[in-house]
């Protein structure tokens, strides 16, 4: 079910409810519960796939606490394989094969791989890094197996954060699901504020964006330039609203319960380099792969070379990491090669001249803005449209309500300059809780639009 | 916390447990709303979604709030009535308890002895008199013929009429769908696709929110020409329709091409389906598509894909049809014949319609 479907709100005030009136030990029941409902509304057989990836992992991880220096290796591969092996099947077959079969086409090879209807299971590859990173733990010693099969298996299914993130760690989250914890009025205002905030970021901001980008991208050759400009420039924040609107949910209901998550997003777009971005978006992702993938390369510590290699190779796996399609490759792959330039900058022109800061962050906003183009794109063809359009056609918008434009133009800048002002000020208590708390809903109900958009990750 | 605060919390969670649960059926949810609401009253929580017409309460467009009576057949009745029992396979055109207000002068009209209406998505066991003339009338909306007669086998086969059901009729087609659903249901989809439309419903599908949902719409469309997107308004802002009948990217749209190889599909469907029926127990078996108000109200917007005057006139058709596509498409003032702000015929079109029944029975 969407978070922002009214089939969730009654989930959620139903689970919540009842949160506070169960006692503390069967706390975890409740949400083990209401998790299994929550992912069984998408598709109920594919709680299936979970069941098993949480025995292989819950299994592990006890094993490679026990066994000695080999067989520890032993276990966390085996693991690895069998998250990964679920992964592969799903997200990437299909992908691979298609390759391959175009490949045997173009050599006149009679024969081809079979290709599979499968349906990805919702949130396969949040749930997946998330029990990676447990076990992986474990194996360092950072981490003490959790024997609760229940209380592991709320580690990985906990529905706040199932379907997209926040990436959690297993010592961030695993010692917060025994927590004893009683009701907390303030904890509680802070937590509906910010699921009201997400809420807002995504029906009023995300998916009025949504309504022009769609329409440019639908049909891009027929589209002037000036239209592809600014469903560039939606494209940004639509995203950007989408996906921190959903973390803010997740972030708001988890506070109700006295559950802290990650914080994901910190301004991103007032970053002043590709590296700063990369530690303000997705901020979950980042550090898994800054901890899983590029330090066991070798991370800095090593040769200028293969620093760069490393670089890439963690930026081309996390665009596979977000789908199976060449556009999600070439995405990670620009990202990797802007942050290479940005280290070599930052190296070898030290010395050049200070640029004001807002000029760094239009910059860097502009080249992020050009990657989701490929991202975004359902083909590489869409996406050179979209580049030669920007060329040759005209520089007028057409087939779009001007006034909607203007009216999307100041949610942005009213979204910045909210979140500029968040980032500066200190909190010191809710006040006017439920003035703000009304303005919010009826702001939401009247500006929102709900057509049942499903979230933008949620497909990853 | 206190008792008292846990008390307070159960009963939250309870309430909106049931709620979450009245929605998961189709049945319940009907129960609940019509035991709050009464669309005869304009009480506060009157249900607002059809008493301004369907398309007001999809779109709650002040400009198309008009008040929704049901269709009346006025006229005083025929000289004859003929022994005929006439039964429908049909859609809510037809269904008296949301058309026809006065069903005793459409019977004396349409000049039968009694008439039978059945949803044509709720197949059913019906009994029937086969010692009696029994005519069978299968209507549909033009919007639903290319869905309802499409390639895979027509639902409409699944009605079974008999003159005994306490014979050995094969109780094995149902029972197999319930297991079918059961299976669908467990490990396909758990919960009900019109879940959110049905708690929608329950909790704010009453005249009481009625000025709020205006102002959203009304700030959409005044600021932004934008509507709700299930409908679409024409161009002179004087019509609102359903967009799938307008928009050509779906099937049922009136001006989506449609290749002749799919006419005479439906054509073989509507045959197949003449003779089920005639071998059990049936005399004749009609078939009635009523023209989308697009079609002919907005029948110079674009080019029209010629769906009802193709499978009419196609050279296989064994069916008769009550036909009313060439009288509407003639009429003078076209937008008569259909209500402003809900997708159904006024009385007129109605009365046309019945006029056009009448003389097809008139050959039994």
């Amino acid at each position: 079910m969407l978070f922002n479907s009214i089939q969730f709100l009654f989930f959620f005030i139903t689970v919540t409810a009842l949160y506070f009136v169960v006692p503390d030990k069967i706390r975890w029941f409740l949400l083990l519960l209401a998790s299994c409902w929550f992912y069984m509304a998408f598709v109920p057989v594919y709680i299936l796939i979970l069941l098993f990836t949480i025995i292989v992992d819950y299994s592990a991880g006890i094993l490679i606490e026990r066994a000695e220096n080999r067989g520890k290796k032993i276990y966390l591969i085996a693991s690895i394989l069998a998250n990964v092996g679920v992964l592969a099947l799903f997200k990437y077959y299909n992908f691979f094969s298609s390759n391959i079969n175009t490949i045997f086409n173009f050599s006149n090879i009679n024969y081809s791989l079979p290709i599979y209807a499968l349906v990805l299971p919702i949130g396969l590859s949040f749930h997946t890094f998330q029990a990676m990173s447990y076990t992986i733990e474990v194996f360092r010693g950072n981490q003490k197996a959790e024997k609760h099969f229940g209380i592991y298996a709320l580690y990985v299914m906990y529905y706040p954060q199932l379907v997209a993130g926040p990436i959690e760690r297993p010592q961030h989250i695993l010692p917060q699901l025994r927590k004893r914890y009683e009701w907390d009025s303030e904890r509680f205002k802070n937590g509906i504020l910010q699921m009201l905030w997400g809420l807002f970021k995504k029906v009023v901001i995300a998916d009025r964006l949504a309504l022009f980008v769609d329409f440019v991208y639908k049909d891009p050759s027929h589209q002037p330039s000036l239209n592809i400009v600014v469903a560039i420039v939606f494209y940004s924040f639509q995203i950007y609203c989408d996906f921190s609107g959903y973390s803010s949910m997740a972030i708001g209901i988890s506070r109700i319960m006295g559950i802290d998550l990650t914080e994901n997003f910190r301004t991103p777009y007032f970053s002043k380099s590709m590296i700063e971005f990369w530690t303000r978006w997705h901020i979950s992702l980042s550090s898994w792969f800054r901890d899983y993938l590029y330090i066991p390369l070798g991370g800095n510590k090593v040769s200028e070379v293969r620093l760069y290699f490393n670089l890439f190779i963690v930026f081309l796996i996390s665009g596979l990491w977000h789908g199976a399609s060449w556009g999600f490759v070439i995405w990670g792959l620009l990202h990797g090669i802007l942050i290479i330039i940005n280290n070599i900058k930052r190296k070898y022109f030290s010395w050049a001249i200070k640029v004001p800061d807002i000029i760094n962050i239009l910059f860097v906003f502009t080249l992020v803005s050009f990657a989701w183009i490929f991202f975004r794109s359902p083909s590489l063809d869409i996406a050179m449209t979209i580049f030669r359009q920007i060329k040759e056609g005209g520089w007028h918008l057409s087939g779009f309500n001007s006034n909607e434009v203007v009216y999307c133009f100041i949610l942005i800048i009213f979204l910045l300059i909210k979140e500029y002002f968040d980032s500066k000020t200190v909190f010191v208590g809710i006040k006017h809780f439920y003035f703000k708390a009304t303005l919010g809903a009826f702001a939401i109900y009247l500006l929102g639009i709900f057509s049942e958009n499903q979230f933008i990750y949620f497909q990853f | 916390m206190s008792l008292k605060q846990r008390f307070f919390l159960l009963f939250i969670s309870f309430v909106s447990f049931v709620f979450y649960l009245l929605a998961c059926n189709q049945t319940w949810t009907k129960f609940f709303v019509d035991s709050l609401s009464n669309p005869k009253t304009s009480g506060l929580f009157c249900l607002d979604k059809y008493l301004y017409g369907d398309l007001y309460g999809l779109s709650y467009l002040k400009d198309f709030k008009e008040w929704n009576s049901q269709v009346q057949d006025t006229r005083k009745a025929g000289a004859t009535t003929r022994a005929i029992d006439l039964y429908c396979i049909g859609d809510s055109y037809l269904a008296s308890e949301l058309t026809i207000s006065n069903e005793n002068a459409f019977l004396a009209n349409a000049s039968v002895k009694s008439f039978s209406w059945y949803g044509i998505s709720s197949p059913k066991k019906i009994l029937i008199d086969k010692s009696k003339k029994n005519v069978l009338l299968v209507e549909c909306t033009e919007r639903n013929v290319r869905i309802n007669f499409s390639e895979k086998e027509p639902f409409i086969h699944s009605f079974i009429f008999d003159s005994n059901l306490l014979t050995s009729i094969p109780e094995s087609k149902f029972k197999n769908d319930f297991k079918h659903r059961l299976l669908q249901t467990t490990f396909w989809k758990f919960i009900p696709e019109n879940i959110n439309q049905n708690l929608e419903m329950m909790l704010f599908g009453y005249k009481f929110f009625e000025p709020i949902k205006e102002l959203k719409a009304d700030f959409n469309y005044y600021f932004f020409e934008r509507v709700a997107p299930k409908v679409s308004i024409s161009p002179n802002k004087r019509n609102i329709y359903y967009r799938s009948t307008i928009d050509t990217s779906y099937l049922s749209s009136s001006f989506k091409y449609i290749p002749y190889e799919e006419i005479n599909n439906i054509v073989f469907k509507i045959n197949a389906i003449r003779n089920f029926y005639t071998q059990r127990g049936f005399d004749d078996v009609l078939f009635s598509f009523i023209p989308n108000p697009a079609t002919i109200i907005e029948a110079g917007r674009m080019r029209y894909n010629n769906l009802l005057p193709d499978i009419r006139d196609n050279k296989n058709i064994q069916a008769g049809f009550i036909d009313v596509y060439e009288i509407f498409k003639n009429y003078p003032h076209p937008e008569l014949l259909y209500k402003r702000t809900d997708t159904h015929w006024t009385s007129l079109g109605f009365q046309i319609w019945v006029d056009k029944l009448n003389q097809e029975l008139l050959s039994f």
